[in-house]
């Protein structure tokens, strides 16, 4: 199973970049495996499609704000997101209707999708690292995600 | 009983805009605030850096408009060390970016503005995206953007070095010419967009135009403030993406002052209000007069309807006649906030046929890439025009070209005034003695939408777009009415 870690962030607004330097860490801890590849990506929207083309699995690392505490990483899949499906967004597209446009435009999309989310506290900052808080954690993050997508 | 509504984007608390409508005793709208959250700290982290990187960061500001950011930056560069780029080098500048104004438009069209009408703005929220415009118009046009837009941005990839962040622009030229190899496919790649753009434009006028009551929509007066419009010019005041003079015209679409880049501040003034970090740009010499249209306010408009305004005629002959069916329709200039997104088709054929033009250049072949520079930085000033309206980069240096200011001004912090003006007209439109429907979030979004604003530049956000809720509340504060169209529980 060929599987895509996809880690996406601005990497110079602070705690946005936490999915990056994760997914970075995730390709040097998984670096013997030749069934993964991880890509960094700063654009999102619908090149998110364009990048998981070809993949079995999609493994996305990113932030998000919904009030949990600082560093909390939340698992989640595209139903979770499905309810999000519409046009609200004034510039950008969510992963779960590109996804879906994907399939319906019968492109070889992942099967599945698994999205780690981490909390953050400060994306308007700029900035070339998260806060110390979020840095400290990135192991821990690592170690989570890969016994989790790789438990063998 | 004053109520406040509040349309919130809960998973980006301070990433996204905030939309607060104020309600009067009788329950219509009294005032509309719109708030941009602002990026802290750029003339902080910029400072120190030498000025050459900042064509390859100040693109990591924006996922969506990297390549704005990128050539501004270049310009820029340009500017600080006084020195302009050799003709190919131009050329090839201008190629990528009318490749990136085409994909970026094709794409605003197709999956975000475009389903308010190709779907309806009554459609349910959850038709209302890409998968609603594929089910009404086919999955083979789906795949026809899917194919486009993969050409196009194969040129940005090529020409700009990375299609994400391009690292091609050098003061004085680029880094890359264009090879054989890529010729032809670059070739077939705009004449194809041509035809893209042109069918993109009869699906426009077939599903909308034809549609009365979505004209209706466009040219009903919920949507419709007349203010002055800004946007960059050719000599022969055209449209242009690239480069220019910066021309103003007033309400009534008379040229109002036209001036070049490095005078931007003798003619734009910041104001403030204390309910937004966002400082509101008006024309300096008509002055603040609030968030109101008409001749005597300051307040002015930039992005594609503003540009076309701006103009005498577009650059390229199809879309100039483009231009004019759109203006029969609506007079010049027009005011309609809608037609936006009419607009961004009449530019999205000028991109593609602009990129005709530029490949049939024989010196787009050319191996001059750079002139060299041997001025010393002081000070420079670059302007181009981004898919969402001016944007200016404004950085001075030390000797040495290390930065000691920057400022950056967005596209959407010009528009800023307007989006608030077009929120509370929507806003008054629909809300009725205290009556707040579902209906409102659309009728609100449709009114930003149209201008395609960027807000924080954190771009791909979980779940990756921008919830809306709305609270309303009476004057203790408690809710009597919530709305949402994501929210977590």
């Amino acid at each position: 199973m060929k599987t895509l870690i996809l880690g996406l962030g601005s990497s110079i607004l602070s705690d946005d970049s936490i999915g990056l330097f994760v997914a970075r860490a995730l390709g040097s801890r998984l670096g013997d495996r030749d069934d993964v590849e991880v890509v960094e990506n700063e654009e999102g929207g619908f090149s998110l499609l364009e990048e998981s083309l070809g993949y079995d699995r999609l493994i996305v690392v990113d932030s998000i704000m919904i009030g949990d505490a600082l560093g909390t990483m939340t698992r989640f899949g595209l139903k979770e997101l499905a309810r999000t499906i519409h046009a609200c967004s004034p510039h950008g597209m969510n992963l779960a209707t590109v996804m879906e446009f994907g399939r319906r435009q019968g492109l070889d999309v992942p099967e599945e999708t698994i999205i780690y989310a981490i909390e953050v506290r400060d994306v308007l900052t700029f900035g070339e690292r998260p806060c110390p808080e979020l840095e400290l954690g990135i192991d821990n993050f690592v170690e989570t995600i890969a016994s989790e997508i790789f438990p063998d | 009983m004053k109520r406040r509504v509040t349309i919130d984007p809960i998973t980006r608390l301070e990433g996204h805009g905030k939309i607060e409508i104020f309600l009067d005793k009788s329950g219509d709208v009294e005032n509309a605030y719109f708030q941009v959250p602002e990026l802290r700290g750029f003339e902080k982290f910029s400072e120190g850096r030498m000025c050459e990187e900042m064509p390859r960061i100040t693109p990591k500001i924006c996922g969506v408009c990297p390549m704005a950011h990128h050539m501004a930056a270049t310009k820029t560069l340009d500017d600080l060390y006084k020195v302009e780029p050799t003709y190919t080098a131009r050329l090839i500048r201008e190629l990528t970016y009318n490749a990136f104004t085409f994909e970026d438009h094709a794409l605003h069209f197709y999956f975000l503005g475009g389903p308010d009408f190709v779907v309806g703005p009554d459609a349910p929220a959850a038709e209302r995206n890409i998968l609603g415009v594929i089910a009404k118009v086919g999955l083979e046009i789906g795949g026809q953007v899917i194919d486009i837009r993969k050409r196009v941005r194969n040129i940005i990839t090529i020409l700009g070095g990375r299609v994400i962040h391009p690292v091609s622009g050098l003061p004085g030229g680029v880094s890359r010419g264009l090879t054989k190899e890529n010729y032809d496919e670059f070739v077939k790649t705009a004449a194809d967009a041509v035809e893209f753009a042109k069918f993109t434009l009869q699906l426009f006028d077939d599903i909308v135009l034809k549609n009365k009551s979505y004209l209706d929509l466009i040219v009903g007066d919920v949507y419709k403030h007349e203010t002055y419009y800004m946007g960059l010019v050719t000599e022969n005041n055209e449209v242009d993406f690239y480069d220019g003079m910066v021309r103003v015209v007033d309400p009534a679409g008379k040229e109002f002052v036209k001036f070049k880049a490095r005078d931007y501040l003798k003619h734009i003034s910041e104001h403030v209000e204390p309910w937004s970090y966002i400082k509101f740009p008006f024309l300096k010499k008509i002055g603040w007069r609030g968030f109101v249209d008409g001749a005597d306010s300051g307040v002015y408009r930039v992005a594609p309807l503003a540009r076309l305004n701006a103009s005498e005629r577009m650059r390229t002959p199809e879309a100039q006649v483009a231009r004019e069916a759109m203006f029969e329709t609506l007079g010049r200039p027009a005011h309609n906030t809608l037609a936006f997104h009419w607009a961004r088709l009449v530019e999205i054929l000028q991109a593609a046929e602009r990129m005709v033009e530029i490949m049939a250049d024989p010196e787009i072949m050319g191996d001059d890439l750079r002139n060299l520079p041997t001025e010393t930085p002081t000070e420079g000033i670059g302007i181009v025009e981004a898919p969402r309206g001016t944007l200016i980069h404004h950085y001075k240096t030390d000797e040495r070209g290390v930065i000691t200011q920057a400022k950056l001004m967005v596209a959407t912090v010009h528009n800023a005034a307007p989006i608030c003006m077009s929120v509370e007209r929507a806003a008054r439109g629909l809300i009725k003695g205290g009556v707040v429907n579902d209906g409102l979030l659309n009728m609100v979004e449709m009114a930003f939408r149209a201008y395609d604003p960027c807000f924080g530049c954190a771009t791909h956000s979980l779940p990756g777009q921008m919830p809306l809720e709305v609270l309303v509340k009476d004057q203790d504060g408690n809710i009597v009415k919530r709305l949402s169209q994501f929210i977590r529980e």
